[in-house]
């Protein structure tokens, strides 16, 4: 195996490893406990449920983000080369994202239990951490997209790209709606222990809200360039490969926003089931897996033609 | 000289139509790999053979047989008119 290769896999698996290490180490929330009426022994099993599918989906982000890697290793010296470094790089980015998120985000949802004075540093660093991963994947992601167009110097007509800039235009606000009116933004409230995002207004609306709008139009941008190169490219079997990553990345870039759509309801989601919460979040994970196997299979399907 | 870039080109063409920006990369692949020529410096009594190599590696690529059929029937007539329909 190619040892860059390699070493990123070696990388990725340390991170589950500390993730997986912190999970089970970590004592339980006493406030969950009581709220979901549960005793420490079921948290922990809870946590495993979680946990282990959790692991599944990271791991198949990193088997999305490795195939499509070594693909673009394989035609770099080729103009389409630099194009597919920049997605898998961007996807790379976001697939090792999700374990470092998860390890930033246990250790410091414990510093807050355990020292309340810290409780809103710990979400704000906590947000912005997300919002640097999300924000720099997405940035590659269109970079490479973008680039895959520009190789075939076709300018896209106006007509479409209004169409999607004015449903991209409701759904942004949609999100400054909920996230506006949601009373545990800026505060806890009685009915939610933690506020979603400790910031007063303006700085939630410029340095949240503003950025992720960012962050979604260049998601979708990305995706639709990509989908745009499948339509347009020559070749029966490349576009049909190319069919598979296009729809992979539309899937992770959809559920990449549904989490930012559901953690910026902090009251909602305090007032649903645990039953609830967990279909939620194994929801949102089946979404971000079957993306990357789409990637995945995509991506081995035109590395196949590198190599016969 | 210029019969020989022409039918690579042709060879170049067909292939695209199939495997789009990589089509130009199998097709040097199965020169070097299997005819040990440089691309480019092809002959139509080599393009035999090279028609070979290519219907083999493209039936690795697809179940598809009417595909892989249509792609090897372009490639023969490439063999009779010297050109890409």
């Amino acid at each position: 195996m190619h040892r860059r290769v390699r070493n990123r896999i070696i990388l990725f698996i340390v991170l589950v490893l500390i993730n997986l290490a912190l999970t089970l180490s970590i004592p339980p929330d006493v406030s969950v406990l009581r709220r979901y009426n549960l005793e420490p022994s079921q948290i922990l099993l809870l946590k495993l449920i979680v946990t282990l599918p959790l692991i599944a989906i990271w791991l198949l982000a990193l088997y999305g983000f490795v195939t499509v890697y070594r693909y673009a290793s394989s035609i770099r010296k080729h103009k389409d080369g630099n194009a597919f470094l920049s997605i898998s790089t961007g996807l790379g980015v976001l697939a090792f994202g999700l374990p470092l998120q998860s390890i930033s985000v246990s250790f410091l949802d414990y510093m807050g239990r355990t020292r309340p004075a810290f409780e809103p540093a710990s979400t704000i660093i906590s947000n912005y951490i997300a919002l640097g991963i999300i924000l720099t994947s997405f940035y590659i992601l269109h970079k490479g997209a973008l680039q895959l167009n520009q190789n075939l110097k076709v300018k896209e007509p106006s007509t479409r790209s209004l169409q999607w800039q004015v449903v991209f235009g409701l759904f942004s606000l949609l999100y400054v709606y909920l996230v506006f009116h949601n009373p545990a933004r800026s505060h806890p409230t009685e009915q939610v222990a933690q506020a979603a995002y400790y910031l007063p207004d303006w700085l939630i609306f410029t340095t949240v809200v503003l950025p992720y709008i960012a962050v979604w139009y260049l998601g979708i941008q990305s995706a639709y360039n990509i989908y745009l190169y499948q339509q347009r490219v020559k070749g029966i079997l490349y576009k049909q490969a190319l069919r598979f990553i296009a729809s992979g990345i539309v899937g992770v870039v959809a559920a990449s926003m549904l989490v930012r759509f559901i953690a910026s309801q902090t009251t909602y989601l305090s007032s649903i089931g645990l039953r609830a919460v967990l279909l939620l979040i194994y929801m949102l994970l089946i979404s971000v897996s079957i993306g990357y196997i789409f990637i995945a299979s995509g991506a081995r399907r035109l590395h196949k033609m590198e190599n016969v | 000289m210029l019969a020989e870039k022409k039918l690579y080109e042709a060879i170049i063409k067909i292939t695209e139509d199939y495997l789009g920006p990589a089509g130009q990369r199998f097709i040097d692949r199965q020169i070097n790999d299997h005819l040990q020529k440089e691309p480019g410096k092809l002959n139509k009594q080599e393009l035999e053979r090279l028609s070979e190599w290519a219907r083999l590696a493209f039936a690795l690529l697809t179940n598809d047989q009417t595909l892989l059929e249509e792609y090897s029937k372009r490639l023969e007539r490439l063999k009779v008119s010297g050109t890409a329909e």
